[in-house]
């Protein structure tokens, strides 16, 4: 028996005239409307960012996206102003600015033309929060490479007055439970790794009132402390970093880098925590501290 | 009277406030119990709050707040361009060490939000200064006595800046162990909202009578200048250029 390739038989079997393929023109007119719809939307609403039909909720993203509007030196922005910036129709954004003014988030000067202002109620949505810094989210890759390449727990944290709050931070993925402390964890400035790196890079009209408060906070511990934080900075001054081992846990050795921001006096510290029996000077030395410093100086410039 | 309402929008607000108040990673339920919304609702906006980048999802299904949540603030502040102030403290300024403070009302305590000093003008992004929390009781009355209600317990420390607030608009501590002078008044500037402004001043001995005078009237006058933007009356849009 004679064997038809595929197609063969699909086109045998066919009739002559073929039929319309009515679903298929439903399909295309459908897939073209939207294209239509799309379009047309485009125009009045801003770009999604985030797929249709998930949990996003529109109102509260355009509310926020006009609040993005001022850029550099913007003062007093008109409805109009707001609605090419953000893309949206002139009757949501007045709608929405009417919200926002009735909220406090943004202020009406009939002085002004009626143009609107952000106000002091901004601040209260994230501003002077440490854990609302910096953009720590670009940070997290190169720390999940630290902790990978060198098998050791990797985080980035802040200065907060007297304290160090971790920001982000990656666990080694081979020894996950060597060194457990979460985001928005607190290191006290004189007894970690992390906190006395940024001591270290603190300027000397910084550092003097934060040492006058940390005197009188350690009372008669103080001068142990002094001479703990001496030979820490001397460290620092010799190598670009500081260790510490065993001071705040019995069984955790860290290393430290501060990194400075221009124009800012925000200290980030860049820290690497590790079981103490693996924290021995020739493994930080050789391996640890110069992959360590490496990896500084990419934070510092995508931090900046 | 409230001509519209949209609910999500001010719910999302009331969500980001609790999380800045939290100051620290916060879970959904924490974030439901604070705001009193029903759970779905919460979780939605939540996510938008993520994808928005407003807040931050770590690891434990906890939140924290993200980098977008400090936009609108610092344009905000932006916008006050507040470095062209910087002639006004001239000399108040001019002893290294010495430095000015525009203080800002956040989620409950005073946060010192842009600094001058010899070294330059700065924008604090978070929040944090050479010795905010000792005179933080200080800001915190002065800032009560002009914008808010100081009908709490009475206080004999209180009692005195009190006074000096009534009698000449700005208040004062001279902090002998630190040699620090602590001078502040308010700022209330029309549309965008109250601040403190506050000096620190190295101080060693007691302060002259000449000596508070003139920086009280320096105080005085930098705080008028921040709140009617007056620069910027006098020298156009080029009030930059002063600074």
């Amino acid at each position: 028996m004679a064997t038809h390739p595929l197609e063969t038989v699909w086109r045998d079997s066919a009739p002559l005239s073929p039929r319309p393929d009515l679903a298929g023109i439903v399909r295309r007119v459908y897939a073209e409307g939207a294209a239509t719809r799309q379009r047309t939307s485009a125009r009045k609403t801003a770009a999604p960012r985030q797929q249709p039909g998930s949990d996003f909720v529109e109102a509260l993203g355009h509310g926020l996206g006009l609040l993005e509007c001022w850029r550099g030196a913007d003062v007093w922005l008109t409805n109009s102003a707001l609605a090419e910036r953000s893309g949206l129709t002139r009757s949501t954004v007045s709608r929405l600015t009417a919200v926002l003014v009735d909220l406090g988030y943004l202020a009406r000067d009939p002085d002004q033309g009626n143009r609107l202002r952000l106000t002091v109620s901004t601040l209260g949505l994230g501003f002077g929060s440490a854990l609302a810094a910096a953009a720590v989210s670009m940070v997290k890759p190169e720390l999940a490479k630290l902790a990978r390449e060198l098998d050791v727990y990797a985080a980035l944290g802040i200065r907060r007055d007297d304290k160090i709050q971790i920001l982000e931070n990656v666990a080694s993925p081979f020894h996950p439970d060597a060194v457990v402390m979460d985001v928005g964890g607190l290191l006290p400035v004189c007894r970690s790794a992390s906190g006395l790196a940024a001591m270290s890079a603190l300027s000397e009209r910084e550092a003097s009132p934060l040492i006058g408060r940390l005197r009188s906070h350690y009372g008669e511990r103080w001068e142990s402390v002094q001479r703990y934080m001496d030979r820490k900075r001397h460290e620092y001054s010799r190598n670009g970093y500081c260790t510490s081992v065993a001071i705040l846990s019995q069984d955790v050795g860290a290393i430290a880098v501060p990194i400075m921001r221009a124009r800012s006096n925000d200290i980030f510290v860049l820290a690497c925590g590790m079981r103490a029996p693996d924290f021995y000077p020739e493994r930080v030395e050789r391996t640890i501290a110069p992959r360590l410093l490496n990896a500084a100086e990419v934070l510092t410039a995508a931090l900046c | 009277m409230r001509t519209y309402k949209v609910n999500s929008l001010e719910r999302g607000l009331a969500i980001l406030r609790v999380v800045r108040e939290g100051d620290g990673p916060m879970r959904n339920q924490e974030v439901v119990a604070r705001t009193g919304l029903p759970k779905a609702t919460a979780s939605r906006l939540m996510h938008t709050l993520t994808v928005m980048g407003y807040l931050r999802r770590i690891d434990q299904g906890s939140y924290v707040l993200g980098e977008a949540s400090a936009r609108s603030g610092r344009a905000m502040l932006d916008g006050l361009r507040l470095q062209r102030y910087a002639p006004c403290f001239h000399d108040l300024l001019a002893e290294t060490g010495a430095l000015a403070c525009l203080e800002a009302r956040i989620a409950g305590s005073m946060v010192p939000v842009f600094r001058w000093s010899t070294e330059g003008a700065m924008l604090l992004a978070s929040g944090l200064c050479a010795d905010t929390a000792s005179i933080d009781a200080l800001t915190r009355v002065c800032f009560d006595f002009f914008f808010g209600d100081l009908a709490t317990a009475a206080d004999p420390a209180r009692e005195v800046t009190i006074r000096q607030l009534s009698s000449v608009r700005w208040c004062h501590q001279w902090d002998e162990p630190m040699g620090q002078l602590v001078a502040c008044t308010g700022v209330r500037h029309r549309s965008v909202g109250c601040f403190v402004l506050s000096a620190r001043l190295p101080q060693a001995d007691p302060p002259s009578v000449e000596r508070m005078a003139s920086v009280g009237s320096q105080l005085l006058r930098a705080a008028g200048a921040i709140s009617s933007e007056t620069l910027e009356l006098n020298g156009g849009e080029d009030g930059d250029t002063s600074a």
